[in-house]
């Protein structure tokens, strides 16, 4: 047997401490299938789960999995499942239906190559839209990177809060370099851990509106069997659940959703900055990507360049008022990430004219090497 | 086309054909899909196009080189597609009036988890498509984990072996009797310890998917993943089938038919035995899998009979 939070220093894959972070955030259920590369996360869930007291499925495919986890929501639990790319994209219909219903859950995607089948075993960023906009219709989601595996376990934990805070579900999108990678880990002891748990409803039972906001623009989120009349539905609804099929009730829902995550979006927003004081080229990046920029900014720096690194904690919502600012001192931007240019749209569209922004990215496979990022330094500085 | 069934030629003139399927693969030590999918693309023919998914035999096979599948036309559908493409390949060329046979080899968990949606509805329409199911009992090429194939008290990576675990606590899915309630032209079961039996029920199934869809499951144990000796594949098959584990058998046309009866079946366990994944199952777990075993084999007797 074991306890939830495996206080102490360990050398795992990043797979692993996202599952290690799991328990530590209080998860208790993991619907999975397997898919490499992550795989992993599902094996040691499957270990680790019911020593704790929770439960481990394997379902039938990822429909199932990501479905399993919304009904594991709603009866009271955190829960969580996680993918790669042909996974991930079975899972878009219920991503949606997460939202619309404001189901608490998490999602990681070790990315690897695409599209389609794509590069099973080499690792890849190409699915940062996705994570946006893979669902139909308009939403907001939130979405994190990890750039190692301790972060792997921290963001983990971040992404359990942020789902409980916003009755939302969070997207964890980390790479098969870090998914796969095996590092030192550092898990503290259960008491400093913060974990968060959804918003419970108080009072009344009779005339309860289990999608009426409360302050932060959340609901309360009853549990099925808690005394409380819950009707759930992916049908557009108003605050007690119920379809309403008006243009009124459309406006009224989708904006609650849009806005719980938009007006939160400083405490949601997480950023790390490196050397940006002084830098006239600002290195943009997240994941793998990021340990990478870290490396070629070093490297800048020792050949006198004023060069600085935005790591990018939080992907969605996109930390456009952070790039804003810097692109009033900054010359230019390069934007390092393993696609052909995903978040790059996003910085150009933030920094809006007001300097450079250039991109640093191939399709998958390998990781972008320090050399590269420096090279298009030297030619821009 | 029952007098024609009769008149099958013996699987050894089968390998006087010229190979459709090249050397040069990277299966593991002991793999019999090899020999499955030699069989399979000999009996098919030139005119046959293969679909398969990712699986084991994307990396070992197609993944490899350019060799091995390079006498035929091969399709690597997703997993939740392959006999939806398949529909759609078939339906074109029975319009367009092209004599081609149109063939799915896939594993156990596309067959009977993540694509069992797309083979009910291609049975039901009745397509005409035959749907091979090479049963590893399990993701093997993910390493190792549980499907829906995977027999009770199994160790796989998602089903662990502890303290308070068995492995897999729950039976397999019996998926090939799942098909034959489907009412399609042919079901049948085989495996590769039993090629001429194979070979027979292959060439019934090009002869019958002129008729509709047709569904054979293949016994295929996997030496990894199931912790067997490359140099006992063929002895498991064999063990299985004598165990009454895997009996061979087909129905068409409503005709249930146990294709290779065995007089004096040998007590499961005697199977169990050259199988790693169960090394640590008790005598008290035995009898539940023999059970099992033994409850799917009266069910097949009893339809059998029904024909009697």
């Amino acid at each position: 047997m074991r306890l939830a939070v495996l206080t102490g220093e360990h050398y795992i894959t990043g797979d692993e401490a996202c599952a290690e972070g799991a328990l530590a955030a209080g998860c208790t259920f993991f619907g999975g299938y397997p898919i490499t590369p992550a795989t992993e996360i599902a094996e040691h869930m499957s270990k680790c789960l019911p020593e704790i007291g929770g439960t481990f499925i394997q379902m039938e495919d990822e429909i199932a999995a990501m479905a399993s986890i919304l009904g594991a929501s709603w009866a009271g639990v955190k829960s969580m499942t996680s993918t790669s790319g042909p996974g991930f994209s079975l899972m878009m219909e219920n991503i949606g239906l997460a939202v619309c219903t404001e189901t608490p859950c998490v999602v990681v995607n070790v990315q690897r190559g695409g599209p389609s089948t794509g590069l099973p075993t080499m690792g890849a960023q190409g699915d940062m839209m996705q994570a946006r906009w893979g669902s139909h219709g308009h939403y907001e989601i939130i979405a994190l990177a990890a750039s190692s595996a301790q972060e792997m376990f921290s963001q983990t934990i971040t992404a359990f809060n942020l789902a409980e805070k916003y009755r939302t579900p969070v997207i964890l999108l980390a790479d098969e370099v870090i998914g796969h990678m095996s590092e030192k880990v550092i898990i503290p002891e259960a008491s400093e851990i913060k974990t968060v748990s959804r918003p419970k409803p108080q009072g009344e039972k009779e005339g309860f509106r289990p999608f009426q906001p409360g302050e932060n623009g959340v609901a309360p989120m009853p549990s099925a069997g808690d005394g409380y009349k819950i009707h759930v539905t992916g049908l557009t609804h108003d605050e007690r659940g119920y379809p309403v099929m008006t243009v009124e009730a459309q406006a009224q829902m989708v904006e609650r959703i849009v806005k719980k995550i938009q007006n939160n979006r400083d405490d949601i927003i997480k950023t790390e900055s490196y050397s940006l004081d002084d830098a006239e080229i600002i290195l943009v990046s997240y994941g793998i990507s990021a340990r990478t920029s870290l490396a070629a900014m070093n490297q800048a720096r020792a050949l006198g360049m004023k060069v600085g690194f935005l790591k990018l904690l939080t992907i969605w919502p996109f930390a456009e008022e952070k790039v804003r600012a810097l692109a009033t001192k900054a010359r230019a931007f390069i934007t390092v990430e393993i696609n052909y240019g995903q978040i790059h749209l996003e910085v150009m569209r933030s920094v809006a004219g007001k300097a450079e922004c250039h991109l640093v990215g191939h399709a998958g496979g390998t990781v972008i090497t320090p050399e590269q990022v420096l090279e298009r330094i030297k030619e821009l500085y | 086309m029952a007098e024609k069934l009769n008149k099958l030629p013996k699987v050894t003139e089968y390998f006087c054909d010229e190979d459709q399927f090249s050397p040069g693969n990277a299966c593991c030590p002991g793999c019999i899909m090899e020999l499955n999918l030699r069989l399979v693309s000999k009996i098919m023919g030139k005119d046959s196009i293969l679909l398969g998914t990712p699986g084991c035999s994307a990396p070992t096979i197609h993944g490899q080189n350019d060799r091995a599948w390079h006498k035929h036309s091969y399709y690597a559908c997703v997993m939740t597609g392959v006999a939806s493409s398949a529909t759609g390949l078939a339906r074109y060329y029975k319009k367009a009036g092209i004599d081609a046979t149109i063939v799915c080899h896939t594993g156990d968990g596309c067959a009977q988890d993540i694509g069992i949606q797309t083979i009910s509805g291609a049975a039901e329409r009745n397509e005409n498509i035959i749907y091979i199911c090479y049963d590893n009992e399990g993701y093997m090429n993910t390493g190792v984990q549980r499907s829906s194939a995977t027999p009770y008290g199994a160790a796989t990576s998602t089903t662990p072996v502890g303290l308070k675990s068995i492995g897999k606590t729950t039976n397999s899915k019996n998926m090939p009797m799942i098909m034959a309630m489907h009412d399609i032209p042919y079901v049948a079961t085989a495996t590769l310890s039993h090629l001429e039996d194979y070979a027979k029920k292959l060439t019934k199934a090009k002869e019958m998917v002129k008729q509709g869809f047709v569904y054979l499951h293949v016994f295929c144990p996997c030496t990894v993943g199931w912790k067997v000796k490359p140099d006992s594949s063929i002895t498991v098959c064999r063990a299985a089938v004598q165990s009454n584990y895997f009996p061979l058998w087909e129905v068409g046309n409503g005709a249930y038919r146990i294709t290779q009866p065995v007089a004096k079946p040998k007590p499961i366990n005697e199977m169990l035995k050259l199988i790693g994944k169960f090394n640590h199952l008790k005598d008290q777990e035995i009898s539940v899998l023999q059970q099992q075993s033994d409850n799917r084999f009266s069910i097949l007797q009893a339809l059998c009979s029904i024909r009697a």
